[in-house]
Parts: C-alpha cells; structure tokens; sequence
C-alpha cells in the first residue's frame, strides 16, 4: 500500500477509473442489443463471457507482459483462490439475475440486486477498515445510496409497461436479493487482492478462470449437457460477434472498476462504477431509441433518476479518504503482509521494481485473439435493430475519451500497477 | 516469524475470515440458485 501522500494523490485517479468503468460497463450493453430474441439467456452469458475471456487474457499480456503476470501470481499464489472464488460468485449472480428478471421484472429485481455496492461498502468498513475515522462516511453512504436510487429509478421508469410480469414474486425476489449478496461479496477478493499489492490485471487473469467455468458448468446444467450448449453455440454464430464485443467492453469497464477498487476502496470505487446505468440508458434512448413513446411521468422519472445518480457520483467523489483512514488501509495491508509473508515492495504503488521480459508469442497470441474477432465478424449477419448513427459516434467517441484519458493516466502514475 | 515456524499455505487460507465470507455467500447462492431453478 501506498503512503498517506501518494493514496492521497490517487484519489482523483481512482475516481475517474471508477467514472470510466460506469462508462464502459454501460456501453457493453449495447452491442447485446443487436442480438435478437430466440437466444436462451444462458446462451448470451456465456456467449460475452467467452468474450470477456479472450479479452482479458489479451489485455493484461499486452499491458504488462505474461513474465509480469506470472511473477505477479507466483509473489501471491493465495490470491489465485480468492481470484476463482470472485469468478465464482459473478457467474452464479449473474445467472441468478435471469430467474429475478424472469419472476419479477427487471423494474423490480434491478433495485434489489443494485444493494450490491452497499453490501460490498459493508464489507469495505468490516473487513477493511475503509471509512474507519473518516469523518466524510455519511457523504459517501449517502451518495452510495443516490446512486443506487436513481439507478432504481432508471430501471422502474425504463421498464414501465403497466403491466405485472410477476410469476412468482417470491423466488424473483429472492434471487435478486441473493444475486446482489454475491454481488456486493466479490468485491472481498478485489479488495483483498489490491491490498496485498498485486496488479488488477493479473487478478482480472485469474478471475476470468473461475467466471468461465462457472457459467460453463451452469450452461451445461440448466440447458441440457455440454453437447447441447456447443450446438447451440454454432446455431449462434451469427450473433456471437456482437456478444464478443460486448465481453471486451465490459472487460474494460470491469478493469477500471478494479483499478477503482485499489485506489480509492470499494466504498468509494463501486458505487461510483455502478452509474453504468445512467450511460447504458444514454444508450438504450439515444442510439435504439428506446424511449419513444414514453409518457410524460417515465421522461421526469428518467430525468430525475439521472441528477440523483449525478449528484451521488459528485459527493463520493470530493470525500477524499483522511490520513486516518488511509492509516487504517495501510493497517490492512500490513495484516496481508504479515499474514501471507509477502514482500515489503509488493505494497509498493508502481510496483517497477522487475520488468520480466517479454516473449515472441505473446505477440502470437494478441494475433490469435483479433483472429477470433475477425472470424466472428464475417459471420456476424446485420441485426434488425434501427440506430441513430449521430448519437452512437458521439456516446463511441466519449467512450473512447475516457479509455485515453483514464489509460493515460494510470500509466503516467502506476505504470499500471 | 521464520519461515519454518509459519503455518503451512492452505491451513493460513483455511483460517482466514476473507475466505470464510465469500466461501459461505457463494455457497447459499448456489443454493438459492438450485431452489429457483426448481420452483
């Protein structure tokens, strides 16, 4: 862990990895959009996560090198639990989100399973000792809570159709209280892991290990066996490309989300990440114009959902962590030290000290990776879905601005470490 | 502490409250997973 004076500079970083995980985590939904209906929902999680698991096998290869991330993980071989058990706990969440929209509707199991970011802001102060003496915790509870209102009102006023899809509301309750529980507890192993100083992109690389597995092994149980799935998949082909870009978008939000999480702690990281909603309606309204039509009460809804959120992300990000709140991060960490006996300098911030070389076939594999992307494009058939080319370059261009402007920064400050 | 006298890896892991929280939601929520699939 850093020292008072460097976590303190990180503060602004922090804030605009967690900004940028909103943005992009928002923008992986739209190329799910393009996938028309007559896919099971199995099918789709499992499509963006094959996605998810080319890219984040890509990315931190050419980021850091693979020599890095091994050496990473061979310095805190305990963390590989910690990274499959998050994997883990993503997946069954997820998949427990299909039975919630299934049951109730999303207007009511997307605020419940949105509690995420106040379970996991639990376990940041329980655990971890965040907010421990800061005297800014009712400014980031309360803006955790803003945003996790306007998020829920987002999703009551996009999803208002007058109708009740509620089957059976217990189990549809139940699963999205639970998906949000699983949620809110996977952000203990991005915490843990950040605090004994190893690299989001060497956790992300293990992670993706325990989600992949898990949401195969759940494909394969609830849709009939392994063979099933893999002819379903090849049925899929035509869609599977926009389900891969979606897995990349989401893997860069999901990496500055991580990104978020060591610098600024999940208190402050999550919530901030969560504001995906508001960029995902940004989306839904202005390139798939999926407003149309919406009465006066969803447009004031949708507005005022909006300044909510906006407000909440304004005062989680100006309460910067005190020096007794950074002591108590650094007492954490010293915990992890002791306990798992790593290195002093595997707390360190730029984590430069050794620079492992890198390999010829790394290369080899960033070629493979854009290979399966090309492949899956000249497959890819056009979607009967109208855009607004206008809005989508211009929501594509904000995207990308935060990607260069966030990427730079975590560069120039802790070669991203 | 020597590293002799250290407890061994998985019985450090195994003793760690950071394993336990996420080992037990994980495992209620394969639970609730399997009730909804039922019902």
């Amino acid at each position: 862990m850093s020292t008072g004076k460097q976590a303190g500079s990180l503060h602004g970083l922090g804030v605009l990895c967690g900004i940028a995980a909103g943005v992009w985590l928002g923008a992986a939904e739209a190329p799910t959009k393009l996938v028309n209906a007559g896919l099971s929902p199995f099918l789709i999680s499992l499509g963006m996560v094959a996605g998810v698991f080319v890219a984040r096998w890509t990315v931190p290869m050419v980021l850091k090198g693979t020599g890095y991330v091994f050496q990473d993980i061979r310095e805190k071989p305990h963390l590989i639990v910690w990274a499959i058990l998050a994997g883990a706990l993503w997946a069954v969440a997820n998949t427990l989100t299909v039975f919630a929209i299934r049951e109730v509707g999303l207007s009511i199991a997307f605020p419940l399973w949105n509690t995420n970011s106040l379970v996991g802001l639990l376990w940041g102060w329980l655990l971890f000792g965040e907010l421990t003496g800061a005297k800014q915790w009712p400014q980031v509870l309360g803006g955790a809570v803003a945003i996790a209102g306007g998020a829920c009102l987002l999703a009551y006023a996009t999803s208002f159709q007058g109708t009740a899809p509620a089957r059976g509301p217990d189990v549809g309750i139940a699963a999205a209280l639970g998906a949000g529980l699983l949620w809110g507890t996977m952000y203990i192993p991005y915490r843990k892991a950040y605090i004994s100083g190893m690299n989001p992109l060497s956790f992300v690389t293990l992670f993706t290990i325990g989600e992949l597995g898990s949401v195969l092994a759940l494909a394969a149980a609830f849709e009939g066996g392994l063979h099933r799935v893999a002819g379903e998949l090849a049925a899929a082909r035509p869609a599977l490309f926009w389900l891969f870009l979606g897995g990349f978008c989401w893997v860069l939000g999901d990496l500055f989300q991580q990104y978020a999480a060591k610098y600024i702690g999940l208190g402050r990281g999550i919530p901030l990440s969560n504001t995906n909603q508001i960029w995902g309606l940004l989306w839904g309204t202005l390139v798939f114009g999926e407003t149309a039509g919406k009465g006066i009460v969803e447009r004031v809804l949708i507005v005022g959902g909006s300044i909510v959120m906006v407000m909440g992300a304004w005062a989680i990000s100006s309460a910067e962590a005190p020096e007794s709140e950074l002591a108590a991060w650094r007492k954490a960490s010293e915990r992890e030290r002791l306990r798992y006996g790593l290195k002093d300098d595997a707390l360190a911030v730029d984590g430069e000290s050794a620079r492992p070389r890198r390999h010829w076939w790394e290369l080899a594999v960033v070629a493979g990776a854009i290979g399966i992307f090309v492949w899956l494009a000249l497959l890819a058939r056009p979607q009967p879905v109208s855009i607004n080319g206008v809005w989508m370059a211009v929501l594509i261009a904000v995207a990308l601005a935060f990607l260069a402007r966030g990427g730079l920064l975590l560069w120039r400050r802790t070669r991203f470490s | 502490m020597n590293k002799a006298d250290r407890p061994s890896l998985a019985r450090t892991i195994l003793t760690d409250i950071h394993f336990w929280v996420p080992a037990a939601v994980l495992g209620i929520g394969i639970g609730l997973l399997i009730f909804v699939a039922r019902v």
